[in-house]
Formats: structure tokens, C-alpha cells, sequence
């Protein structure tokens, strides 16, 4: 193999989690996300009576009654998820955190310094994870990280799929287009017009034809399909941040104030992050989930970069109220902010007050310090009055590790171990 | 349908209808075609290509010896004129909607389609008209076309604004950071004395200022949606940005508290040199305006730093205060005058650039924070 990246998928992440912290859980059906009253994450046993991610917490217990149901602890996840990484860099230094259960590993000539083939390799980092964290984890292995991602995919639970460069054709030919990563279901639905439907169909499209019914990105897809590098593991961090705040409520709601609340309170929560990272941003994107899971969005474009909440409040309710239809059942909203940069890089606006967004910047790193005091929201924007006092009981159960500190730890300051409470 | 034409004049027309051709393949097919009218009684082959959003209109001058019109793919005209040997090019059609092209001992034959089916460009009649010369709204276009917007999320930036101010016509841009202003004395304006507030598309500008020739006398025409360039060139006409600009008025300072008088091609030359070690999107140089001197300094946390110091005639106050390298360049490059003059009034207030010779252009830069 001229390359050898390896895509590592952690099986059924936070479910698995759960059953190596809880002996007594292993091999029965269980699930994840009780504080939002879906389904975060499925283990295996769940995931064979048919329960999948995304669906709501009393259909699991009208498909299985004694399935267990937990709150999401995603601080052991975090941590499980870092050490995860750990033992990724072991065998090479370059390891993408790719999501919070998958990486990907560039191999290339490592198994000289492990005198291992890269099969042998990949079987190692399957078992020494498993052992380590009792956890199972599936290896995808190929030439591009693309191919590795469509690999590990392949054989799930805990397997390990190599896809060469011989025999690549007959391989993708057997593969639907649409397992491709980066290629949705609208994509799925144009190219099938095209008579695309295989992945090695997609991969005998000309040039010419995949940019015109793909664009810049699935010509990028095309190449690493093919067995060309276009996308590299990125080892580092990547500079461009964004940050995302999104909260589900129940039941679902039509009111507008309520509604428009919900979507300031994720602003402010992402307002404090950002002003924890020393990161602003002139882009925001709201968008509103109704109660069919479908959702409409809206970009906010301010002249200057800021992350003090008010800023964008005016903002917010103008595009609100533009997208906000009464007449519909919404169920979460959510904020992003996009193409984040340092603090200090701040160009200045002709259009704005930037005196008075400085004198703001001052008085909202006044209210972090407060919040951190006395708790997050301490002080927040008048519209989050009509935010409703928690009420639903099923939503204030946290998980273990939330409700007990270890001696010397804060809300915000952790010792980095997950707990494993035995029961006596 | 016979004409024959010289491959220069033909080429030179053809670029210039060209701008107007979509850019993206996946527009309306027909679109990707250009329009050949063979017009004996003006001596000329009209040329036109449109993207719906601009078009443009060439007569190039031909000995025309029977009328007829089609449309062909207008890339591959031009890369088949482009290649053909000889200056004299005998254009004809000997089959329906075929283009035949001859020159010297080479025949291309272009396949083309009837003018039937190409979209027929909107006559405009504008309301409003005033006429400048071509050198001066060249000029005009260039000094102001440096600030507009490249960011489509605000479209009302993506143009110039174009309003009638004490007798003259103005042209304003901006992207939020910087403003352009130029006034052009030299106009005509007729009876339009007020009301004319339009956002002109920096694309057309773009088009208009690069066809016309430096001594046409150019009439713009405005409808309530459209702006027609048209000269002896051709006519070059745009869909209007029909928004709302925003109040420009208000953000130009009325006075500052430094005053700096420099060489600009010395400032220029310093810039560059500095500018080596300001990297990053935003360009970061420092100004250190002392009396009688600027220092100035760039710093890249991957590379190093750069420092360098210009004799300049300060009045006022002492400042240091941050740009985007990038953006005083921009202006420095289309000035004319040595002389140049620079105002500011604190490190998070705009500071104004002009020189004497340009008497009728400024240029509001806002610092960055440090």
C-alpha cells in the first residue's frame, strides 16, 4: 500500500461507555439521552430490536420495556474519548480527532517501527482498546481517508476492513453511493437521475460531469474515491473555530416569546464560550427545528465581529421573526457562530458604535466573572423571562458524575477520571 | 449572410462583449452563445452576449455584403478567431445556422443556432441621462471600485452608489471597513439635479470602465432598474441593485486632531517592504505617528518582525494606531498625486486619505484593534 490511513470508529460510543463502566449492563439493551428523551446512543443489544439513534424515549419502552435508560454523561464520554485518542498516537503521531468517537490515523510507514503489517497493526489497536477501555472499536484501512471512513462503516460491530488499491473497482461497484461520506440524500437523488447509483459508477463519471452534478466538494469525493489524497489527516487542531448552541424543549411550542427566549438563551451560551476562548464573529446562523425534525435557517451577517450577546440580539429577532410561522409546533432551536477569529484580530466598522461594543466586550467580561461565581445566566437578556421553569422530572436527572463531586472538585473543575460507582 | 472583417477589430469586440457571457456552466445554455447581426447599412457586425444580469452590445466595423444574423458558443468563437492565420477573416453562411470561417488557407465551420433562439435583449429607454467623458469615469471607476463589498451576504455593498451631489455626479462605496468617494466634476447632468439615488453593480462598472476607449463622450442612462452605459464603444447595460445604501454622510468624519502630510510613493514602497512580515487575513501594520516621523511595524507569529520609519510633516497629536496593510495599499495604488494627506483622530476612529491632486476622491479607512 502507498498509503495506509486508518479510520478508527468507536462502536456504539456512548453506550458501550456506559457498559464497561457498568459490568451489570453488558449484553442488554440500553441507551443513552434521557435528559433530552431520546436516543442518544443505542448499544448493540438495543440497536438489534430495532431502537436507533434520533427516536423518542417512550417508543423505546413500548419496543422493550426493560430496556435501561440513562442520562448522557458526556464528561466520562470526553474522557473515555481522549484516552481513545491516547492510544491512537501510539502508533502514530498523526491522529485527527475527527468527532468525539472517531479518528483518523495516518499509518504510512509506521509498521516498519512496529515490524507489523498494517492489518496487523490495525487488529492491535482494535484489541489493546478493548482491553484498555472495554470498548469496541471498527478499523476501516485504506489509501485515502475517505476510503477508510466507507471501510470502517463496513463491518460494524468491531470490525476490520481494508480497502486496496487492486480490485478497487470491483470493490466500489458493490457499494451504494449514498454510504460515500459527504454524499446526502439529495445528492443520492440527483445522481440516481444520472444513472449513478454504486460508488464505482460515481467513480466513472468524467470530470467534467461530477463537478457539474456535484460541485467543488464531490469532485474532492471523486478524486479520494479513486485512490487519490486530496483531504490529509489534519494532526492539528484546525484554526477556524465555530461554536454551537442547541437545546430540544418539551413539550413542543408555538409561542413566540418562548421560542424567541430559547434561542437568546443559546446565544448567551455561546456568547460565553466564545468569550471564555477570546474568540469573536461577525457570522451567526439560527435556525429553528420544528416538531417533524424538518428546519428552517437563518444567516446573520453584523459589519463587525463581536461576542457580546446584545449585539446580535437585534439582529436575531429581525431574522426570528422572519422565519418563525405561529401557525407551527417547534421542538429546539439552536445558534451557531461561524468562521470565529482571535480577539485581537478586530477590524474595526464605519457603521457601528465600536466604543460602545469595547464598553460592552468590558461589561459582558464582568458578567463571566459573575456567572462563574453565581452560576451560568446569572445575569441575562430580559427576553429570557419567559423562559419556563424546568418541569418535566425525567429532565433533571443527571448523570452520577454530575451529582457527585470528588473531594477537591468544582462544578468546572474535574480530576480527569471517570467514576465507577459499584452498587453494594 | 456575408460580411468580412479584420481578426484584430473582431477580437478586440469580441473581449469586450465577452465580460457579459455567463460565468458559471450551469446557466441557461443558450445564454453561453453570442449573437452575430450583420448590419450592411451601418457597416458593421453587431455583437451581443448577456447573462440576463448584464449585456453588452459591440458594433465592429466589417464590410458587410449581405445581412443576416446567428448565434454561436462564444468561447469557442473566440478561441477559433484566436488561432485563425490571417488578418482578413471572411465570415459566412452556407447552411442553416452554421457559422463558416475563413482565413488564409484555414475553414472552421461553428454550428450555431438561429437568432430565434436566443433571448432578446430588454431595449431600454432611461429615464434619466448625463454624460461624461470616457477618461474621466474610467478614472472614477477605479478610484471608488476598491472599496466595494465582495461579500454577497450584503448586496447593497456588491455596487457603487450613484447620486447627483451639489451639480455633480457622485460615486460612494463601501464594505463597512472603507469608504470611496469620487466626484465627477466634468459631467453633464442635465436636468436631473436630484432624486437620483441608485446602486450601480460593481460587475458593470467593471465592464463599462474596461470597454471604453479614454476619449468617448459616454451617456449613462438610469430606468428605475437599469443603467445603460453606450458610446461609441457600444453599449453596456446592468440590472440595478435596488436596495437601500446606507447613510455615508453621517460616517465621514467633519475633524480630526492628527494631521499628517507624506510622500505617497515613499509610504507605498515603505508599506511593501514592512507588509513581507504582516500576514494573516487582516494584513496588521502599526503606525507610530511621532512628530516629524512615522514608525511603522509588522509582526508575524510564525515568521519574525519588520520595522521601517518615513519623514512626514505631523500636526497635532502624537498616535499609534493599527491598518490593514492591504487596505492603504489599495488606495495608494490607484492615487496620482505625491502629495498625500492623512487624518486621524484616535486608534478606534476612521482616518481619511487624500492627496491635492485628487481633489475630488476620498478614501475613510477604519484602524484595526491591536
Amino acid at each position: 500500500m502507498k498509503r495506509a490511513i486508518a479510520h478508527v470508529d468507536a462502536d456504539a460510543f456512548f453506550a458501550s461507555v456506559e457498559q464497561s463502566l457498568h459490568p451489570e449492563y453488558r449484553g442488554k439493551p440500553l441507551v443513552t439521552g434521557l435528559e433530552r428523551n431520546i436516543v442518544s446512543a443505542a448499544s448493540y443489544e438495543a440497536k438489534a430490536l430495532g431502537i436507533s439513534r434520533g427516536i423518542a424515549l417512550w417508543d423505546v419502552k413500548k419496543i422493550c420495556p426493560e430496556c435501561i435508560i440513562l442520562p448522557s454523561d458526556y464528561e466520562t464520554y470526553s474522557l473515555y474519548s481522549f484516552r481513545l485518542f491516547e492510544i491512537l498516537r501510539q502508533y502514530s503521531p498523526c491522529v485527527e480527532e475527527y468527532s468525539i468517537d472517531e479518528a483518523y490515523v495516518d499509518l504510512t510507514g509506521v509498521s516498519r517501527l512496529h515490524r507489523k503489517s498494517y492489518r496487523m497493526i490495525a487488529e492491535e489497536i482494535q484489541k489493546t482498546v478493548n482491553k484498555r477501555l472495554g470498548i469496541g472499536v471498527s478499523v476501516g484501512l485504506s489509501v485515502t481517508k475517505i476510503l477508510a471512513k466507507l471501510a470502517s462503516g463496513l463491518e460494524k460491530p468491531r470490525g476490520i476492513t481494508i480497502i486496496e488499491e487492486t480490485g478497487l473497482m470491483e470493490f466500489l461497484s458493490r457499494i451504494q453511493v449514498g454510504k460515500i461520506c459527504g454524499i446526502g440524500p439529495k445528492t443520492v437523488e440527483l445522481l440516481e437521475k444520472f444513472g449513478v447509483r454504486t460508488a464505482g459508477d460515481f467513480s466513472k463519471l468524467s470530470e467534467e460531469a461530477v463537478k457539474r452534478y456535484t460541485g467543488k466538494i464531490g469532485l474532492e469525493l471523486w478524486r479520494e474515491i479513486k485512490g487519490e489524497m486530496v483531504y490529509k489527516v489534519e494532526d492539528l487542531p484546525s484554526k477556524r473555530y465555530s461554536i454551537i448552541k442547541s437545546k430540544t424543549f418539551t413539550p413542543p411550542s408555538s409561542n413566540r416569546e418562548f421560542i424567541f427566549a430559547q434561542a437568546v438563551r443559546n446565544l448567551e451560551s455561546a456568547c460565553i464560550k466564545a468569550q471564555r476562548h477570546r474568540l469573536i464573529s461577525k457570522r451567526l446562523i439560527l435556525f429553528l427545528r420544528l416538531n417533524d425534525f424538518s428546519h428552517t435557517s437563518f444567516k446573520i451577517e453584523l459589519f463587525t465581529p463581536t461576542n457580546s450577546p446584545i449585539e446580535f440580539i437585534k439582529e436575531l429577532r429581525r431574522s426570528f421573526e422572519a422565519i418563525f410561522d405561529s401557525t407551527k409546533l417547534y421542538r429546539a432551536t439552536g445558534i451557531a457562530l461561524e468562521k470565529m477569529r482571535e480577539i485581537k484580530e478586530k477590524q474595526y466598522s464605519l457603521f457601528d458604535n465600536e466604543e460602545r461594543t469595547e464598553e460592552l466586550e468590558c461589561l459582558y467580561e464582568e458578567i463571566t466573572k459573575m456567572s462563574e461565581r453565581y452560576g451560568k445566566h446569572v445575569v441575562s437578556a430580559g427576553t429570557s423571562l419567559y423562559l419556563k421553569r424546568k418541569t418535566d422530572s425525567s429532565r433533571a436527572t443527571k448523570p452520577i458524575r454530575k451529582e457527585k463531586l470528588l473531594p477537591g472538585e468544582t462544578f468546572r473543575k474535574r480530576i480527569r477520571i471517570p467514576v465507577w460507582e459499584i452498587g453494594v | 449572410m456575408n460580411a468580412s472583417i479584420s481578426k484584430n477589430d473582431f477580437m478586440n469586440a469580441l473581449t469586450k462583449v465577452a465580460s457579459a457571457l455567463p460565468s458559471r456552466a450551469t446557466s441557461i445554455y443558450a445564454l453561453q452563445n453570442i449573437l452575430l447581426e450583420f448590419k450592411e447599412g451601418e457597416g458593421a457586425i453587431r455583437i451581443s452576449a448577456t447573462d440576463l444580469e448584464v449585456s453588452s452590445v459591440v458594433d465592429s466595423p466589417a464590410t458587410v455584403q449581405e445581412e443576416g444574423s446567428l448565434a454561436v458558443i462564444g468561447s469557442k468563437l473566440i478561441e477559433s478567431i484566436r488561432e485563425l492565420p490571417d488578418d482578413e477573416i471572411i465570415l459566412s453562411s452556407s447552411e442553416k445556422n452554421v457559422l463558416n470561417l475563413k482565413s488564409g488557407k484555414t475553414r472552421f465551420n461553428l454550428r450555431g443556432v438561429s437568432r430565434e433562439e436566443y433571448p432578446t435583449l430588454p431595449v431600454l429607454t432611461g429615464e434619466k441621462s448625463f454624460k461624461v467623458s470616457s477618461k474621466v469615469l474610467k478614472e472614477a471607476i477605479k478610484k471608488t471600485i476598491i472599496a466595494v463589498s465582495v461579500n454577497e451576504a450584503r448586496t447593497f455593498l456588491t455596487g457603487a452608489y450613484f447620486t447627483i451631489v451639489d451639480k455633480k455626479i457622485r460615486l460612494v462605496s463601501t464594505d463597512g471597513h472603507r469608504l470611496a468617494l469620487s466626484d465627477i466634476t466634468a459631467g453633464e447632468i442635465g436636468k436631473e439635479k436630484k432624486n437620483v439615488s441608485v446602486i450601480i453593480p460593481a460587475r458593470i462598472l467593471l465592464i463599462a470602465a474596461a470597454a471604453f476607449e479614454p476619449d468617448e463622450k459616454i451617456t449613462i442612462s438610469l430606468s428605475e432598474t437599469h443603467v445603460v452605459f453606450s458610446g461609441e464603444t457600444g453599449r453596456f447595460s446592468g440590472r440595478l441593485i435596488v436596495e437601500k445604501f446606507p447613510d455615508y454622510q453621517k460616517i465621514i468624519p467633519k475633524k480630526f486632531e492628527t494631521s499628517i502630510k507624506i510622500n505617497r510613493q515613499v509610504l507605498l514602497d515603505t508599506l511593501r517592504r514592512v507588509s513581507v512580515y504582516s500576514t494573516g487575513e487582516m494584513t496588521p501594520v502599526s503606525f507610530n505617528v511621532k512628530s516629524g516621523k512615522i514608525f511603522l511595524h509588522a509582526e508575524s507569529p510564525e515568521f519574525g518582525d519588520a520595522q521601517d520609519e518615513i519623514e512626514a510633516e505631523v500636526k497635532g497629536p502624537a498616535i499609534e494606531i493599527n491598518f490593514n496593510s492591504k487596505f492603504i495599499q489599495d488606495v495608494l495604488k490607484v492615487l496620482t498625486g505625491d502629495e498625500l494627506n492623512i487624518e486621524m483622530s484616535s486608534k478606534i476612529a476612521p482616518a481619511l486619505f487624500k492627496t491635492d491632486n485628487d481633489k475630488e476622491y476620498i478614501y475613510i479607512l477604519m484602524p484595526l484593534r491591536g
